[in-house]
This record gives C-alpha cells, sequence and structure tokens, in this order.
C-alpha cells in the first residue's frame, strides 16, 4: 500500500511540474520503436525511470531551436514518461529489455542513464560502440568522475575526446546542453558504428558455433539459438530471425559462449528488415482516471454489466515474446473490457499491427470505458489504476478515504471486478506493486516467469468454508463461491491466463444480469481452450438469472449433474464491523 | 554428477535421482499405485513430437490421471481417447501438497507426480514446491530431456533431443511388456 501511495506522490508531482496530461484520454499518439529511430540525426538515448534528466534534455532541443535537428529517445519508463512531457520531441525505442538490441545497433551518440532498469554492462556496451555515457543519478553513479562543477564544454570535450569513458553530471540543465553537443559532435564520428555488419560476418561467426548449446541452457526462455545458429551455417538466416520476438535481450548467451560469439548482435543482423520495420505508436500516458469517467463506468463495474477491468503492467520478461500481451488485450478489450496498461507493458502493446495496419492505440480509444485502451503512464502511474478502483467506492459508493483502507479494500474485494496482468513480471518493484494490488482486492496473474517470486496466493474452490462471507444487512455468514478464487497466480500460458484473467473478475457483489456477462465470457473462453464446459459452474451460479441466456440449456444440464442449488445474494463484506444488520 | 540444464539455477543439498535406465524408468513408474501427468505443450515441438505416442502409452500403462492447460494438449490426448482434464499446474501443485485432497479422480491423494511438456524455469520451481512441501507423502519424477534436481526421480540432460524420443520410445515398450507379463 505504502508502495501505491508512494508512486502516486510521484506521478502527481510529475503531472503538476512538468505539465503531463492530466486524464486526458485522448494523450497523442508518439512513435515507437527501432525502426522509429532516425538514424541520420544525432540521436540521444536516455534509460531508466526518472524523467528529470531527460527533461532537461528536451527543454535544451527546444530553447536551442534543434527540434528535428536531434533525436530524444528513451527506454522503460523514462521514455514513457519523457513522452509525456515532449510528445512532439521525444520518441520510445522500447521496453526495458531492448536496451542491449538498441546498443547493438550501433545508433546511440549518447547514452544517458538515470536509476533502475537500466543494465549493469552499459559502461562496457557504450565503449564497444564509441558512444558517450552520461550517469545522472547519484543512484547509479557508474562509477564515474562527477564532474557537475565543470563547464559544459568542457565536459563535453572530455567525452568527446576519448579522455574519460562517462561522466556523472546531476544538474539536469547541464545534462540537456552536454548530451545534445556531445551527440552532435560524435554523430558524424560515429557514422561506421551506426550501420549493422554485413552477412559475410554473420556467417563468419556462426560458422565458429560448436553446437555445445551452452547458449541454450543459459537463455531464461530456453530458445533454441544453437539450432538457429546451425541453420546460418546451412545458408537459413529465418531461424536466428524468428527468435528476435521471444528474446529478451538479456545477453545471456554471449556471456556462456566458450567462443564468444556476439550473438545480440547476430541476432540484430538476421532480424535486420524486422528492424527496421519496427516502426509503431504508443498513446502517451494519459495519467489518472478522472471523476467524471469513474460516475460514468462505477455503477457497470460494481454491478457486474462492464465484464471487467483489466490491467496489463509490468517489465517485458516475456517467456515467449510480447505478441502473447498484445493478443490478451485485444481479446479483452473486443469483449467489452476496459484495459488499462503502464510501463514496459503498454509499450510492448503497441508493437504490432493488425491486418489493416493499426496498432491497438490507433484502433480503440483512450477512454476509461468498455472496449478501449488506455495507457495510464509510466510504472509510477499503476497508481491511477488501483486509484481508479479507491474512487469508485469513494464516489460512486460513498465510502470514505481518510484512514479506512479495510473497508476500501473489502469493497473492491467484493464488488470491482478488476484484475491486473503482469505478464513479464520481473523485478521486485514489480512485485510490490502486485502486493499493493492484491492487498486491495485487486488480484494479480503473472507470467510463468512470474512463479520466481515463490509465494502465490491461491484459493481452492471446492472448500466450501474458504468461501463465507457476512451478510451486511442480515449479518449471517453465506456462501458465495470463489469469486475472486486467487489473489496472486503465475499462469503457465496465454490461454491459461485469459481464462484465469476472465474468472477472477467476478465478484460476490455481482447482479444477476453482471454474473451472467461475466460468466458468458468465462465458459466461452474456457470452452474455446479446453473445450469442455467449465468444472466449477455449479460454484459459480448463484441462481438461474445468473446463467447465461445462449447458454441455457447446456448449462443447467450441467448443473442438474451436480446437484446445484439456488443461493441467494447477500450484501456482501468480510468485515464484521460492517454488519448493520440484528444477527451481527 | 548431473546438473542442471539451466546453469542459473543452483538446487538445494537434496537432488533428484538421476534415471538414465529406460528399465529402471520403467520400474519406478509402475510402482506407484495413483500416478498423475502434468503435461504441457513443448513436447508437441516439430522436432520432437513423436514422443507424444510415448507419453501416451505412458499413461495407458500406468493407469494414470492426466492433467493440462494446454489446449492442444488437450485436443490431441482427448483425440486419443484418453481421459485429460483441464487443471493447471499451478492449482494441481498446490493441491498435491495436501495429504487430504481426494486427488484428481476423487480416489485419494496421488502418490506419483509425472512433469513433462513445461517451461524448465516452471517445472523447476513447482517441483521446488512439491519437494519442500509434499515430501511425505508424494514423489515426483520429471519426463522432461532435462536434469530437474528438485524432482525425486529425473532423466539426464538430453543435449541431442532425438535420443530422449528414443529413450521414451524404450520406456514405453518396458511400461506395456510388464502390463502384458500381470496380465
Amino acid at each position: 500500500m505504502i508502495d501505491h501511495v508512494a508512486m502516486e506522490a510521484a506521478d502527481t508531482a510529475q503531472i503538476s511540474a512538468l505539465g503531463f496530461p492530466k486524464g486526458d484520454p485522448e494523450a497523442p499518439l508518439v512513435e515507437l520503436g527501432l525502426g522509429a529511430v532516425d538514424i541520420s540525426k544525432p540521436v540521444i538515448m536516455c534509460v531508466g525511470h526518472n524523467v528529470i534528466p531527460t527533461s532537461g534534455i528536451v527543454d535544451y532541443v527546444t530553447a536551442n531551436n534543434l527540434t528535428g535537428k536531434v533525436e530524444v529517445v528513451g527506454l522503460c519508463c523514462t521514455a514513457q514518461d519523457t513522452t509525456r512531457y515532449a510528445p512532439r520531441i521525444a520518441k520510445v525505442v522500447g521496453p526495458i529489455s531492448w536496451q542491449l538490441r538498441f546498443i547493438r545497433t550501433g545508433v546511440p551518440d549518447v547514452i544517458v542513464v538515470d536509476e533502475q532498469c537500466v543494465r549493469t554492462n552499459l559502461k562496457e556496451e557504450a565503449a564497444r560502440i564509441g558512444a558517450a555515457i552520461i550517469a545522472s543519478s547519484d543512484k547509479g553513479c557508474q562509477g564515474f568522475p562527477n564532474l557537475t562543477d565543470k563547464g559544459a564544454d568542457e565536459i563535453v570535450n572530455l567525452l568527446t575526446g576519448s579522455k574519460i569513458p562517462g561522466a556523472l553530471v546531476l544538474e539536469s540543465g547541464k545534462i540537456g546542453e552536454v548530451s545534445v553537443k556531445a551527440a552532435m559532435k560524435l554523430a558524424p564520428q560515429r557514422l561506421e558504428f551506426k550501420k549493422l555488419p554485413s552477412i559475410e560476418w554473420l556467417n563468419s561467426q556462426a560458422s565458429r558455433c560448436k553446437q555445445c548449446r551452452d547458449c541454450e541452457r543459459a537463455c531464461p526462455n530456453s530458445l533454441p539459438i544453437a539450432e538457429a545458429i546451425k541453420a546460418i551455417q546451412q545458408g537459413v538466416v529465418e531461424k536466428l530471425s524468428n527468435l528476435y520476438d521471444a528474446c529478451v535481450s538479456c545477453g545471456r548467451c554471449e556471456s556462456a559462449c566458450p567462443q564468444d560469439l556476439p550473438i545480440v548482435s547476430m541476432m540484430n543482423k538476421a532480424a535486420e528488415r524486422r528492424i527496421k520495420e519496427e516502426k509503431f505508436t504508443l498513446r502517451t500516458g494519459r495519467g489518472p482516471i478522472r471523476d467524471t469517467e469513474i460516475r460514468k463506468v462505477g455503477r457497470d463495474i460494481v454491478l457486474g454489466t462492464i465484464p471487467g477491468v483489466v490491467a496489463f503492467v509490468g517489465c517485458a520478461n516475456y517467456s515467449d515474446g510480447g505478441k502473447q500481451l498484445v493478443e490478451m488485450a485485444e481479446e479483452f478489450i473486443k469483449r467489452r473490457f476496459i484495459v488499462v496498461a503502464s510501463g514496459c507493458a503498454a509499450m510492448t502493446i503497441g508493437m504490432y499491427r493488425n491486418s489493416e495496419g493499426k496498432t491497438l492505440y490507433e484502433e480503440y480509444p483512450g477512454d476509461f470505458d468498455a472496449g478501449c485502451l488506455l495507457n495510464v503512464g509510466s510504472c509510477v502511474s499503476n497508481a491511477h489504476i488501483t486509484g481508479a478502483a479507491i474512487k469508485i467506492a469513494s464516489i460512486f459508493a460513498k465510502r470514505k478515504l481518510a484512514a479506512n483502507y479495510a473497508e476500501i479494500a473489502d469493497y473492491i474485494l467484493n464488488r470491482v471486478g478488476a484484475v491486473g496482468i503482469a505478464w513479464g513480471a520481473m523485478s521486485q518493484k514489480a512485485a510490490a506493486i502486485a502486493s499493493g494490488c492484491w492487498r486491495l482486492g485487486i488480484p494479480v496473474v503473472v507470467g510463468p516467469h512470474g512463479a520466481k517470486y515463490r509465494r502465490m496466493l491461491l484459493g481452492r474452490k471446492e472448500r466450501d468454508e474458504d468461501w463465507e462471507v457476512y451478510d451486511a444487512r442480515s449479518g449471517k455468514k453465506m456462501y458465495v463461491g470463489p469469486v475472486p478464487e486467487h489473489i496472486f497466480y503465475a499462469a503457465e500460458s496465454k490461454q491459461e491466463a485469459i481464462v484465469t484473467a476472465a474468472k477472477l473478475c467476478l465478484r460476490a457483489n455481482d447482479t444477476a444480469q453482471g454474473r451472467a456477462i461475466k460468466l458468458t465470457h468465462y465458459i466461452d473462453l474456457y470452452r474455446r481452450y479446453y473445450g469442455t464446459l467449465p468444472d466449477d459452474l455449479h460454484l459459480l451460479v448463484r441462481a438461474e438469472s445468473d446463467v447465461p441466456i445462449t447458454m441455457k440449456d447446456e448449462v443447467l444440464e450441467l448443473l442438474k449433474g451436480r446437484e446445484w442449488t439456488d443461493k441467494a445474494i447477500p450484501d456482501p463484506t468480510l468485515l464484521s464491523e460492517q454488519v448493520r444488520g440484528v444477527e451481527k | 554428477m548431473a546438473e542442471p540444464w539451466q546453469r542459473a539455477e543452483t538446487p538445494g543439498p537434496v537432488k533428484a535421482i538421476l534415471v538414465n535406465s529406460h528399465e529402471t524408468a520403467a520400474d519406478l513408474l509402475g510402482k506407484f499405485r495413483h500416478p498423475v501427468v502434468a503435461i504441457s505443450s513443448q513436447i508437441l515441438e516439430p522436432h520432437v513430437v513423436e514422443v507424444v505416442e510415448q507419453v501416451e502409452k505412458v499413461c495407458r500403462a500406468v493407469n494414470a490421471c492426466i492433467a493440462s492447460s494446454s489446449s492442444s494438449i488437450l485436443e490431441r490426448l482427448r483425440g486419443e481417447g484418453l481421459n485429460v482434464k483441464p487443471f493447471a499446474l499451478l492449482e494441481l501443485a498446490d493441491r498435491l501438497r495436501d495429504p487430504s485432497w481426494m486427488g484428481l479422480d476423487g480416489e485419494g491423494q496421488h502418490d506419483l507426480a509425472i512433469l513433462l511438456g513445461f517451461h524448465y524455469y516452471y517445472s523447476w520451481l513447482i517441483l521446488s514446491g512439491l519437494k519442500s512441501f509434499a515430501h511425505g507423502h508424494l514423489k515426483t519424477f520429471s519426463l522432461d530431456p532435462y536434469y530437474q534436481p528438485n524432482a525425486s526421480y529425473s532423466l539426464q540432460n538430453f543435449v541431442v533431443k532425438e535420443r530422449w524420443v528414443s529413450f521414451m520410445k524404450d520406456v514405453a515398450k518396458s511400461l506395456e511388456s510388464k502390463k502384458k507379463e500381470h496380465t
């Protein structure tokens, strides 16, 4: 909870100090992807989670009429926030895992790092391509000398004259001036770095592979790298190119290779065409959900007639590539859930085009409403997602906010059908964000790598005694079924995540109409992927009116076989102090 | 000494018994009363697809309950007439910890969980959980082509996957002949 409070304070400060969009559903679209970077211009690459240094770069570009003459591009949350600050100047390269991939293209002239989600070997990687590197945070000095007190031109000369590998500069205005001047000076000197190597180079590297498969044993996703390199030895490049989407570019394969093959660079070369075509769009982070939007949809969410809110959050440590995330998001948008995104997940959702050539951000509106897709912003903007759930309790149900956490969480758990999906869950920070959600009654589904957190919060649907609540009207304990069944769950596959998320939107307070709508989606998805009706419908259907009309015959038939009986729908609460009636 | 397939993973001091003979594998699989097999889609990769037939034979020979949350596995095994239940491995593992659970078929808790076809690290973590929290009543067996030290029994790392397919063929054959002997 404290984490979410801190995130909200951080984003509120950014929004007000830097003039980010304030809950704007029509926040502008910005360019996204490696192919969106204009390599004919000096390129400044910014990585991390703190927008302040990058805002200094944008300010310098604007003040010196350099707009369009320098590329300011970002990765991870710094990119999200820079585009919120300057959508006409900044571009997004991609999520956290694009760092090594982008540097190996040789394109960045200057790399500016702040804090969090920064690769620990950027210093070595920058040196490899002759780029200058500027550390901008005392939390990540990279071992560079602190040159904050020196003049900007002096720092530029030191950086571009190969006298020092990098510099620590702790003043955003100076970072702006130094990085732009250094990039403009370095760009013409670095032209030979800015093109990918030849196909002959790729073949000669591949010919050194001994097929030991040590790369695969180091790969977190066990990608068939050795097989793909063997294919190059036989003249087929596509296999390595095809790994591009599923690779998280961690570079562990290179560390493991006894032949020192530069596998990430080889993959870049193999996927050269994909890289050039990697031009997409991201709707810039809109910030909070407005009260007026909550008033419009709060009732439908609580009653269940909007089947749920699904939030795609977190890092890009995907097990089978980011396309799965896009497919999941589109599935829920088309089913008229409210789909929210943030951080690197929001970027990934923009990195594919449909058959009409549109990204999901171009296709769907950015409102907080059914069938829409909204990007709230960087990781700190996750607080707006939990904030929306809190606002439903406050604005729609008039629950007091001050010193009332338990009641608000109880309200959300029993009434607000929201679920988070952190498909590329990775850092402890992401776990803290998830924890802030589930404590508030919002279940979180993580991808298979999320199992590495080693702590799941799972329910057992067959244990009736675990699914009782108080009826606030009478104080009587009543069975409501396993809703939501789990609070923290690591799904093994996309299919499992989709079915689970649809089910986790069920809530004890759903009206019959709302429950029927939610069950329609759950049953339909379950049947699509598992080929049968779910085996727990007798636990989820409370009355015949809950049964989706189009599935009535078969569901009632199934219920008959399970000795199912009608159950009353309470005014649900887990808190005895919320009971108003006499039987407390 | 067998090593984990993914080198980043470091097991604890208690490691799986390495099973590198198909006869031993068949003997072990045949000695349990109430096994459950959890399967995912990696056994359907094109160059090892033949292994599915062997898995089907193993399931039949040991009369195992089968759980999967993979649509392609469900479709394939049902097509072969096997009774496979849609059940996620995480939910299954949570129940396997509980000695009083009545099992996938309602006939009582299982005494052996066989895993194959999952991401290496996902099996690793599930097996680690079962090793720590179900060790009194459950053994686990990884039939994937990688050494899984957190299982009770595991196959070796098969650098050449085709050798795993042929190993599984031998296991299935041994089990089938044992079954014939018993009947």
